[in-house]
């Protein structure tokens, strides 16, 4: 059995799982520590897309011109030129994409922990049909 | 090297971040953070006059084929993160930072805060950002940063209820975060580049012999942040919720933002996905229903900012009909309305924030009486209604009027007629509002003796005053705005 082969769509299917699971925690969860978790597991599913999208060593950088040419990145052969580097190397903008997308996350994360504990203060409760069930006017 | 050359589109961006980075320093030491706001503001200000029209590739790095002295291939990619300035651009910065100093200005001597101020500053390097790049990433991480910029400026009010407000915005907002991030990881998968002109060309090939339905998946999510962004339905509530919980001066600011954000997004979505058949249909019905429901809603609320939310979701949802018409003539109007409304909503909000000053509630069942208590604020906020009603002799009454034509000669007479109904309801929905501050007769708080001595912000009527003058000057001389508008909707090259 070729792992390698598997690996990619056993990514996906694992960042799927994550999205699913935090999407479930988002929207049927009482928590709200549970959803503020939902949320992160969905960022961290989408990133997990973009890099094992850059896991794919036939991604490449195409330009305008070469997609006329009907060149596509799954066709890309650009790279056969170097073996050794096309073998070894993985598409590098989705790491500098998802580090980038990591640092945003933990930002939101940390003001809405920040919010969940001054509303945990206030109210005494994690739940979310105690803090939100006020009628406002 | 001449010192124009150095007022380039990337500094309406750097500038505002550098500055909320040293605002934040200097948090807590009064007199510097009110010296150092307001020097970052005139600046803000007067950046977007003095920088130079054009394409500017952040990092300057041209288009490249090889990289000399090694065997490494570049392709002709837009590699750098790309910003176009234009007039258009100029406008919506150059309104933005206007009303940025109104939130700013406003408060200014009641608390001062150097995190209240950065939360400005990002706000504006977001947003102007958003508008200005053709980079999807670039666009992405500035819409989150606008994201947490928007809460923060809700957080600041510091009740319970802005908390609460907040965390449900950030939720909500990393979602979207999340699909737009999908949407770009698809695209980046399928045609390993970010650049929207190049992302365009690519599309518009492939689009001759089909649509594959990794665009379409792509096309969605990047919709589902377009409508979070935008605050159309079903994010109607919570973004009006967001207008209604920040203070007024500030959701005048907010509600800036979002409109232009709204056009801004279109255009990019729009360069992408134009070739997908029911992509303006889809448009068209989200901003149909925003405007019916925002509209509604605005009738039955009792809260006078709650009110003004819902009529700016309202007036969102009209920018989108005729986005989603999509002919130049619509279009045109659009965005001519966006900036426009912009401007008569900011009108009331700030007339909101002088009745807040006095009355400490916007309650309308507790508010009254304040006709012969503010000066001639009753009179601005009259004349901003109308403004924001579309009636001549102001500039909204150009570009809805502009818009029902557009409607019309597209075959969507069904269209005009709602979009009239529309305006009439919001005229009713504002006149209770003006009817509950300033006409009804006045409750407890009016006869406190303190009341005699309650004062507000002169500097928001003065900006009021300004306000209206743009919108009745605009009003006699649309095709100063509208011709620039043409010209950039011509540029698009899709409509």
């Amino acid at each position: 059995m070729n792992f390698d082969a598997l690996f990619q769509p056993l990514c996906f299917l694992t960042a799927a799982l994550l999205v699913v699971i935090g999407l479930y925690a988002v929207i049927f969860m009482d928590n709200l520590l549970k959803k503020i978790i939902g949320v992160t597991l969905i960022s961290d599913g989408v990133n997990l897309v973009l890099i094992t999208s850059g896991f794919n060593k036939i991604v490449a950088i195409i330009s305008p011109d070469m997609f006329e040419d009907g060149v596509t990145s799954a066709t890309f052969e650009g790279l056969q030129e170097f073996p050794e580097f096309a073998t070894q190397a993985a598409f590098p903008l989705p790491s500098a994409l998802v580090l980038t997308s990591i640092v945003i996350s933990v930002s939101i994360f940390a003001i809405m922990l920040a919010l969940a504990i001054r509303l945990y203060q206030h109210y005494g409760s994690m739940s979310c049909s105690t803090i939100f069930k006020e009628v406002e006017e | 090297m001449n010192v124009e050359d150095l007022f380039v589109p990337a500094l309406l961006v750097a500038f505002p971040l550098i500055a909320a980075i040293c605002l934040n320093f200097i948090h807590g030491r009064d007199r510097a953070v009110k010296g150092f706001a307001i020097l970052c503001i005139i600046i803000v200000l007067l950046l977007p006059w003095i920088t130079q029209y054009g394409v500017y590739l952040f990092g300057g790095h041209p288009y490249v084929d090889n990289l000399e002295g090694t065997n490494i291939m570049l392709s002709k990619l837009n590699l750098a993160i790309v910003y176009n300035y234009g007039v258009i651009q100029k406008l919506f910065i150059a309104l933005m930072a206007l009303l940025a100093s109104a939130a700013i200005v406003i408060h200014f001597l009641e608390k001062t805060s150097g995190v209240y101020a950065a939360m400005i500053m990002l706000g504006i390097a977001s947003a102007s950002a958003v508008i200005m790049a053709d980079d999807v990433f670039n666009i992405f991480v500035f819409l989150e940063i606008l994201t947490i910029s928007q809460a923060a400026l809700v957080i600041a009010v510091g009740s319970v209820r802005a908390y609460k407000t907040a965390l449900k915005y950030l939720i909500l907002g990393g979602v979207a975060g999340s699909s737009i991030l999908l949407g770009i990881a698809i695209l980046l998968g399928k045609y390993g580049m970010l650049n929207v002109s190049d992302l365009h060309r690519v599309i518009s090939l492939e689009a001759e012999t089909g649509i594959s339905q990794a665009l379409i998946v792509a096309c969605a999510l990047i919709f589902l942040g377009w409508l979070f962004e935008s605050g159309m339905v079903p994010f109607h509530i919570i973004k009006s919720d967001v207008y209604s919980k920040a203070r007024p001066s500030v959701a005048a600011f907010m509600q800036t933002q979002t409109k232009f954000i709204l056009v801004a997004l279109w255009v990019i979505i729009l360069r992408l996905f134009y070739g997908i058949p029911t992509f303006h249909a889809l448009v068209l019905g989200v901003a149909i229903l925003s405007m019916v429901f925002g509209v509604i809603m605005a009738l039955k609320q009792t809260e006078f900012t709650r009110l003004l939310a819902y009529v700016a979701v309202a007036q969102a949802g009209l920018v989108g009909v005729g986005l989603g018409i999509a002919t130049r003539a619509s279009v045109s109007a659009s965005i001519f309305h966006a900036i426009n409304d912009a401007m008569a909503m900011a009108i009331l909000f700030l007339s909101a924030s002088v009745v807040l000053q006095i009355t400490n509630t916007m309650n309308m069942r507790k508010t009254g009486g304040l006709l012969w208590k503010t000066g001639l604020v009753p009179l601005w906020s009259m004349l901003g209604i109308f403004a924001v009603s579309g009636m001549p002799p102001f500039n909204t009454y150009q570009s809805e009027f502009r818009i029902i034509y557009a409607a019309s000669e597209a075959g969507y007479p069904e269209l005009t007629v709602l979009i009239i109904l529309t305006s009439i309801a919001t005229f009713v929905a504002l006149m209770k509002g003006f009817y509950s501050l300033y006409l009804k007769e006045g409750q407890n708080y009016l006869k406190e003796e303190e009341m005699a001595k309650a004062t507000y912000s002169e500097r928001a009527e003065y900006l009021m005053i300004v306000l209206l003058a743009i919108c009745i000057g605009v009003g006699f001389f649309p095709q100063s705005v509208l011709q620039h508008v043409q010209e950039f909707v011509i540029s698009l090259g899709v409509i």
